[in-house]
């Protein structure tokens, strides 16, 4: 497995507050990993350490399988809490200082980057003009400039209306799939993120609780009529031979997920009971992704 | 590190504060040698003493009294142009210049994407530096040109070129020592209305403080010849002569501004290396 992103017990402590506890976290090549927290979780000090501007307390880090951190940035691009801009330029000139200042010799990345962060008609209008959607825009393109092969975007979508929010996913998509940008992203809006993320990692209180993929996430989340019994293989046959049920699954000992014919729950709990299988526990499962979420959590607010 | 220059000075370009800075250096100078006029026209009884707010003496009304104008040189315009108003640009400007990009985030474009971070202080206290000499020798220009439109006495005597050089070079010696204590000041702070704050007031104060220090060490040991003011730049910067400058006071000028520099240069990127990036 290649990682583009492989941390060890990174940890970042302000005084006695732990911000980041010991996060050992693996972002694979390709991958769109979203990562996930409440306020204060952890989510933006992780972000800025991986992207080199807060040093961690402890621990280890890996970029594109390299210990040399400061060469391997190279190969990042970051828009990490607002993007960074002059608010007294243009679009155009802002890309320009970053063209300087990088030593791109081509002039004419400028105008290709506005183009494809859909910003070249902006012409003469002053960033501090910009909605904030352009401003996020903007942030992005800078972030591409040097055509990085590792995306660290922390809350893209923050303050966006509906239009602005599916732009930066389209572009998203657009990158992790024309270009092969693997990306880290964090977002507060679940739902949109579960669109384009194939990873996740869940974050509470600094330290990452849990990584999975988007299969996975899409398993747990999954209805199913969830029960516990004494014979499961008698129970699969009986599942099998009366309902002609394929899609069911034993995850643990004794416990059953069935995902077919799930308005049928009273019958197979006839057929079973009648076919000699006892059944201790019985009941549908499952919910929605924000839901789940939630649950990892640890609560509903402030997500 | 070519680069990060280049990225500077394309900022400088694009900077509304510096061309701000510039006309109020003009407007400046324009400022000081209107009061000399116009002292020169209330001692020619041209205008009522006390006429635009400019009161002249007495012992300076009598007819035997030099006239402001042949006695005020463009020397001594200029050291009250670098002493009281060249100092106040500067530190407004580079809390502005340096400050900025922590207020603005555009820090983060730079910090962590290949570059070491002292290359990146380093280019901006160099730039800021290339900034205040050019203010300073705008200035200077500034006022010897309005100087000759003023009167031949403004700029009369076969020394005055040389002096002028002599006197300039080492203010300008000063001033980037001055820069550089101002650079480091921004990057500690990182807050720009407590940066131009506490900048203004090095400019404002630290004279008046390094006297009192100066006082202090009087009482402490009186036998001493010591003084805190000979080893600060603003205070070098006011006491600096217009003329007769020996090499003394010269090497002095080199050894302390260098100093400072260092000191400075070495603060800033221990600072800039360690702290985090908000």
């Amino acid at each position: 497995m290649e990682y583009v992103l492989k941390t060890k017990d990174v940890t970042k402590v302000y005084g006695k507050h732990k911000a980041v506890d010991q996060v050992s976290m693996h972002v694979e090549k390709g991958a769109i990993y979203g990562f996930i927290g409440k306020n204060g979780a952890g989510k933006t000090t992780f972000m800025r350490i991986v992207a080199g501007l807060a040093a961690p307390t402890m621990g280890e880090i890996e970029l594109f399988g390299s210990k040399e951190l400061e060469s391997a940035r190279i190969r990042i691009g970051s828009l990490i809490e607002s993007p960074g801009l002059f608010a007294n330029m243009t679009a155009k000139e802002n890309l320009e200082v970053v063209r300087r200042q990088f030593g791109i010799t081509d002039k004419h990345a400028v105008e290709r980057m506005l183009e494809f962060v859909g910003l070249a008609e902006t012409g003469k209008k002053k960033v501090k003009n910009f909605s904030m959607g352009m401003k996020q825009r903007l942030g992005i393109g800078i972030a591409l400039f040097r055509n990085p092969d590792f995306l660290i975007l922390d809350e893209p979508i923050n303050g966006l209306d509906p239009e602005g929010i599916i732009e930066i996913r389209e572009l998203l998509l657009k990158l992790n799939r024309e270009r092969q940008i693997t990306i880290l992203i964090s977002s507060h809006i679940l739902g949109e993120l579960s669109k384009i993320a194939t990873y996740y990692g869940i974050i509470r209180e600094g330290a990452l609780i849990e990584e999975f993929d988007a299969k996975e996430l899409n398993d747990r989340c999954r209805r199913c009529y969830k029960i516990v019994v004494d014979q499961t293989e008698l129970a699969a046959n009986i599942l099998e031979e009366k309902f002609h049920i394929a899609g069911f699954d034993i995850p643990e000992k004794n416990t059953m997920r069935i995902f077919e014919q799930l308005d049928q729950t009273e019958q197979i709990n006839k057929e079973l009971i009648l076919g000699g299988v006892n059944i201790k526990e019985s009941y549908l499962a499952g919910q929605d992704l924000e839901g789940y979420f939630m649950e990892l959590l640890g609560g509903g607010e402030n997500v | 590190m070519f680069n990060l220059l280049k990225g500077e000075c394309y900022k400088l370009i694009k900077s509304k504060a510096f061309y701000i800075s510039c006309l109020v250096a003009v407007i400046s100078v324009i400022f000081v040698y209107g009061m000399l006029i116009t002292a020169s026209k209330i001692q020619s009884g041209e205008m009522e003493n006390g006429a635009a707010g400019v009161v002249v003496s007495e012992e300076e009304m009598q007819e035997s009294s030099t006239p402001v104008l042949e006695k005020i040189t463009s020397l001594d315009v200029l050291q009250q142009m670098y002493a009281n108003f060249t100092v106040f640009i500067i530190a407004v400007f580079i809390s502005i210049f340096v400050i900025g990009e922590y207020s603005n985030g555009v820090i983060k474009n730079v910090v962590g994407k290949g570059y070491a971070r002292w290359k990146i202080f380093l280019s901006k206290y160099f730039f800021s530096i290339v900034t205040a000499v050019f203010f300073m020798i705008l200035m200077t220009v500034v006022t010897v040109i309005v100087g000759c439109f003023v009167g031949e006495g403004q700029v009369a005597g076969g020394t005055f070129f040389m002096d002028l050089l002599r006197y300039a070079g080492i203010q300008l010696i000063i001033c980037i020592a001055f820069c550089g204590v101002i650079v480091t000041v921004s990057e500690l702070c990182r807050t720009l209305g407590a940066g131009i704050a506490i900048n203004f007031a090095i400019a404002t104060f630290s004279t008046v403080v390094a006297m009192g220090l100066d006082y202090l060490v009087q009482l402490i040991l009186p036998r001493s010849d010591f003084k805190v003011s000979a080893y600060w730049c603003v205070s070098l910067m006011s006491d600096c002569p217009i003329k007769d400058m020996d090499v003394k006071f010269i090497l002095h000028v080199l050894i302390v501004s260098a100093a400072w520099i260092v000191i400075t240069a070495g603060a800033g990127i221990f600072h800039f290396n360690k702290a985090d990036i908000k």
